[in-house]
């Protein structure tokens, strides 16, 4: 085994393309951690992205409708969970398991009703790659970066957007105080619930997305099982990223680095049962996670609810 | 729901009288996932289809059974009165063990890859030999690759899936030596990313001829062909797909499950109530007319079909370990 | 408290379980409706089948068994703070152990086999459970991500088990071979095929109820699951209480693994547990933490189970529909909490 199989261009395209889902979603729940909010029911809340996407684009044709269904169903899946934890302050992970399990349900339901009974499985067009200009050409570099379809260069802008937001704007340091305390921040008139929500309709837009590229980019179907655990791991990869949206975002590569790279060595190493390769990445977001672990410093606030009538 | 109460009654007052004479047997077929998969499930229901129109035996379905499931749906089938219970896929052989002795009155068909021994005197067993019919798409592969590279993806690691990939692996040995054989099991039949995931990697590593042995996650590697940049060429297997992506297809190990089905119900209604069927090329499998590919070679495997269908031509069946010839 | 108020709270705690009952009916109505089939004839097989029958209630028995014991689970991690998402892989984890364990002595006598194989279920959940729980308990790692990778990880396990070395080559699919007679659970009730599960369940549900409630462990999970700082403060061993709580926890789960293998499939096979994990936070949720409750929840879990699967195939109802009522029926309930609770 020679180290030009751990850098071959082409693992490393893939390796990017696979990172997209796990960019946004994470980007997407860092965002709701930083106000305070902790959403458990990411995984789900992809699923329903993946599903949403699929079915509004397979019943109207549009790819553009399919991924403002996913956008909106995060929306609303987020509404929800903060509506739970903000105006009824029950305990964030409880509710967001739930929705996980509701989302899960509804994604099969909505494609069971969409669908119907139909003689061959429905699939919609991919988005297909699209080189950019003069970058496009440069030798190794062009092909892994810029030969990607359009949902890689929006994940890239995203985390842009994210970081500029949350550590450059008035916006995001009321955001944080939110999440960091909501007390003192109270004091001073930062509307700690309303933040929580903003963030969690932003934040629930993008996991929408992160589900939406799934159908979009690699299969042009939805299945049940199509998000794979990548909510878990976007979850991973915010306490990874120590909550910076470039952070999660380097982790997501790493992540889907590791993912392509099993199906590589599956082709290499005999000895090794399949099942132990496929346990590969797994296992790795463990590891990161607890070596990511020491010095992570989560937002106080974190998964606790505001109560403005009690004592402190 | 006093309407409702009437109908009934109604209902029984019709139905009541035909109950006198010799009731028409009635079959039932469990299945694991949705018929509307045109893949495993759906040979399944045409099969039950063809076995109602040919035998005029009543039949009922029931999709989406899981193992866990399977005995209760099955005792309900019994208790209604199905005389005949077939069980489409070999997970359910436990149950099938288990409920025979206990209805000996009713006749089970169950499936398998392989004759099951010592099995109760009213059970049907189909054995599902499919390695045979990979050898000649093994064969296509070997005829049909230009970069001399052949790739196989399977999902779960099973016997017959083993089988399968050891006569291509026989198959590329004989017909085309010097080719390279890339085999993945993705570890799950119907995820069409990992799929997409294993091809890529193969096509990067210039395999150009894909034989396909996955159910759902075929889609996945049609993506990762559509996307490549080279020419790859696909097979698939129970169903031809070749509408999903016309210029990359080549040929289809279609099943057709009427066939043994058919035979089977046949023989229980002359009271013949065990038995062994062999589902092999001829028997139940057979191969669409090979596109994308020279005449040549189009002809050349459809010879080598013709020779498999009459066991003329000898193929090893090993389903424990992966034998790679080179 | 006035015998008024004291039945009016009693009421009060009733009322949203009934509420909810009939909600989840509401909500199926609503679904076979929409896909084109007769709600009142769905809701009337629905009954009949999980429990207007021998066995339909044999079957509902059954299901009862791992969704308890996996309540339990969640429920003993709850206690302590912790929330154990890996129940399905524990599950998991246990029946492989149980079916090892099988495999090793299939030449022993009954009486001696069979528990040894139940209590491998035990061990095999409780080392899955271990590892979060050390995690945990010394470097205070998140259990809600760990579990969860776990669970991905047994699932390959299982894979791997039943399509390699102990496979059953004639079956063609991802199934073991049996396990011999000897470590096979008893009928409760052999004409419902209700196996003797249930009441080792039961006799969990009893054992959890007296572990938190009886003893010093359970006082110092429930201290460090209320209030952490202040356990501390009293000198009550936060960490390792909880550590231990995920390795019991996990056991608990291994139990229902090896108990589904033993009593049931008589096999490992892949779809072991058909999401049974998430079922089991449901469950633990809706019975407040408390293992007495968690009996008739699970049961109501069970019975909607069996009998919704008469609706999938009368009406086509996904298998994952059934997951929407339960989740509904939790969120309204925490809805109608929350309202009590008043505005923050």
């Amino acid at each position: 085994m020679s180290w030009e199989l751990f850098l071959d261009p082409s693992l490393l395209r893939l390796a990017v393309a696979m990172s997209v889902p796990l960019v946004l979603a994470s980007a997407g729940e860092l965002l709701m951690e930083r106000s305070g909010l902790l959403n458990v029911a990411i995984e789900g809340m992809v699923t329903l992205g993946a599903a949403a996407a699929f079915l509004a684009s397979f019943a109207a044709g549009s790819t553009g409708l399919g991924l403002l269904a996913a956008a909106l169903s995060g929306v609303v899946v987020a509404a929800v969970f903060a509506h739970y934890a903000v105006a009824w302050r029950q305990e964030q992970v409880t509710v967001g398991l739930t929705l996980y399990v509701l989302c899960l349900g509804l994604s099969s339901l909505l494609y069971r009703v969409v669908v119907g009974v139909r003689l061959t499985p429905p699939r919609v067009e991919t988005l297909q790659p699209v080189v950019l200009p003069v970058v496009g050409r440069l030798p190794v570099v062009g092909e892994v970066l810029f030969h990607q379809h359009a949902l890689v260069y929006l994940s890239a802008a995203v985390v842009a957007v994210v970081h500029l937001v949350l550590f450059r704007t008035s916006l995001g340091l009321r955001l944080r105080a939110a999440g960091e305390n909501p007390v003192a921040a109270d004091t001073v008139g930062v509307d700690v619930f309303r933040l929580r929500r903003a963030s969690a309709a932003a934040g629930g837009a993008l996991v929408g997305l992160a589900g939406a590229s799934l159908p979009f980019t690699l299969t042009g179907t939805f299945t049940e099982g199509i998000a794979g655990g990548r909510g878990w791991i976007a979850l991973m990869l915010v306490i990874f990223g120590r909550w910076t949206p470039v952070g999660a975002a380097a982790g997501a590569l790493l992540f889907a680095y590791v993912e392509a790279l099993q199906f590589k060595l599956a082709m290499v190493s005999r000895a090794v049962p399949p099942q132990f390769l496929q346990m590969l990445p797994y296992a790795f977001a463990v590891t990161v996670l607890v070596r990511a672990y020491r010095g992570a410093r989560a937002p106080e606030a974190l998964g606790k609810p505001y109560h403005r009538e009690a004592r402190a | 729901m006093r309407r409702l109460l009437w109908l009934l009654l109604a209902v029984l007052v019709v139905a009541g009288p035909s109950g006198a004479g010799p009731a028409r047997p009635r079959m039932a077929m469990i299945l694991p996932g949705v018929i509307q998969d045109a893949d495993f499930n759906a040979v399944g229901y045409q099969a039950l289809k063809e076995v109602q129109s040919t035998t005029g035996v009543q039949t009922g379905h029931s999709e989406q059974v899981a193992v866990a499931d399977a005995e209760r749906v099955a005792r309900e089938y019994l208790g209604a009165g199905y005389s005949i219970v077939a069980f489409h896929g070999g997970q359910y052989l436990t149950i099938v063990q288990k409920l025979a002795p206990l209805f000996p009155d009713a006749t089970f068909i169950m499936e398998s890859s392989g004759q099951i021994p010592n099995l109760p005197g009213n059970v049907w067993n189909i054995g599902r030999k499919f390695y045979e019919g990979f050898y000649v798409l093994g064969v296509l592969g070997a005829l049909a690759t230009r970069s001399n590279k052949i790739g196989y993806i399977a999902g779960i690691r099973l016997p017959d899936f083993v089988a399968s990939l050891n006569a291509v692996f026989q198959a590329v040995g004989k017909y085309n030596p010097r080719a390279e054989v890339l085999y993945t099991f993705v570890g799950d039949q119907n995820d069409p990313v990992k799929a997409r995931q294993a091809a890529e990697s193969q096509i990067a590593a210039g395999v150009d001829f894909i034989v396909i042995s996955v159910n759902l996650g075929t889609v996945g590697v049609i993506e990762a062909a559509r996307a490549a940049r080279r020419p790859v060429l696909l097979t698939t297997f129970y169903t031809d797909k070749s509408s999903y992506a016309p210029q990359h297809f080549t040929t289809s190990l279609v099943s057709n499950f009427g066939k043994p089905y058919v035979e089977v119900v046949r023989q229980i209604l002359a009271g013949r109530r065990s038995g062994y069927y062999e589902m092999r090329p001829g028997a139940g499998f057979g191969l669409t007319p090979p596109r994308n590919v020279p005449p040549e070679v189009s002809r050349r495997v459809q010879e080598v079909w013709r020779a498999v269908v009459l066991r003329q031509e000898r193929i090893e069946e090993v389903t424990d370990r992966i034998v790679e010839r080179r | 408290m006035t015998t008024e108020a004291a039945a009016r709270g009693r009421w009060q705690v009733v009322w949203p379980y009934a509420g909810a009952l009939a909600i989840a009916l509401a909500l199926l109505a609503a679904l076979v409706a929409m896909l084109g089939g007769d709600a009142a004839q769905a809701l009337a097989g629905l009954v009949r089948s999980s429990l207007g029958s021998g066995a339909g209630l044999g079957q509902t028995f059954n299901k009862t068994t791992p969704l308890l014991l996996g309540s339990l689970a969640v429920i003993l991690g709850l206690r302590g703070g912790v929330f154990n998402i890996g129940v399905d892989g524990q599950i998991y984890a246990g029946a492989v152990a149980a079916t090892g364990a099988a495999f090793l002595l299939s030449t022993g006598p009954k009486g001696a086999v069979l528990p040894v194989v139940l209590l491998a279920g035990l061990a095999g959940g409780a080392v899955w459970g271990s590892l979060p729980g050390v995690l945990r308990a010394r470097l205070g790692v998140s259990e809600i991500f760990v579990t969860v990778m776990l669970n991905f990880v047994a699932v390959f396990l299982v894979e791997y088990l039943s399509t390699g070395p102990w496979n059953d080559p004639t079956a063609g699919e991802a199934i073991t071979r049996a396990i011999p007679p000897q470590a096979t659970l008893p009928y409760l009730w052999p004409r419902a095929g209700a196996h003797a599960g249930i009441l080792l369940a039961l006799a969990a549900a009893a054992g959890v109820w007296w572990l938190l409630f009886r003893t010093v462990f359970g006082y110092e999970l429930r201290a460090a699951g209320d209030n952490p700082s202040a356990a501390l403060l009293g000198g009550v061993p936060v960490r390792r209480a909880v550590g231990l709580a995920l390795v019991a926890s996990g056991a608990l789960a291994g139990l229902a693994g090896a108990v589904e293998v033993s009593g049931f499939h008589y096999r490992l096979i892949l779809g072991l547990s058909p999401g049974y994990g998430m079922m089991a936070i449901l469950i633990a949720v809706l019975s407040r933490r408390h293992p007495v409750l968690a009996v008739p929840a699970a049961m109501g879990f069970a019975a909607l189970l069996v009998g919704t699967d008469s609706l999938q195939r009368s009406v086509g109802l996904p298998a994952s529909a059934v997951f929407v009522v339960q989740a509904v029926v939790l969120l309204v309930l925490l809805a109608t909490e929350g309202v009590r609770r008043g505005a923050p």
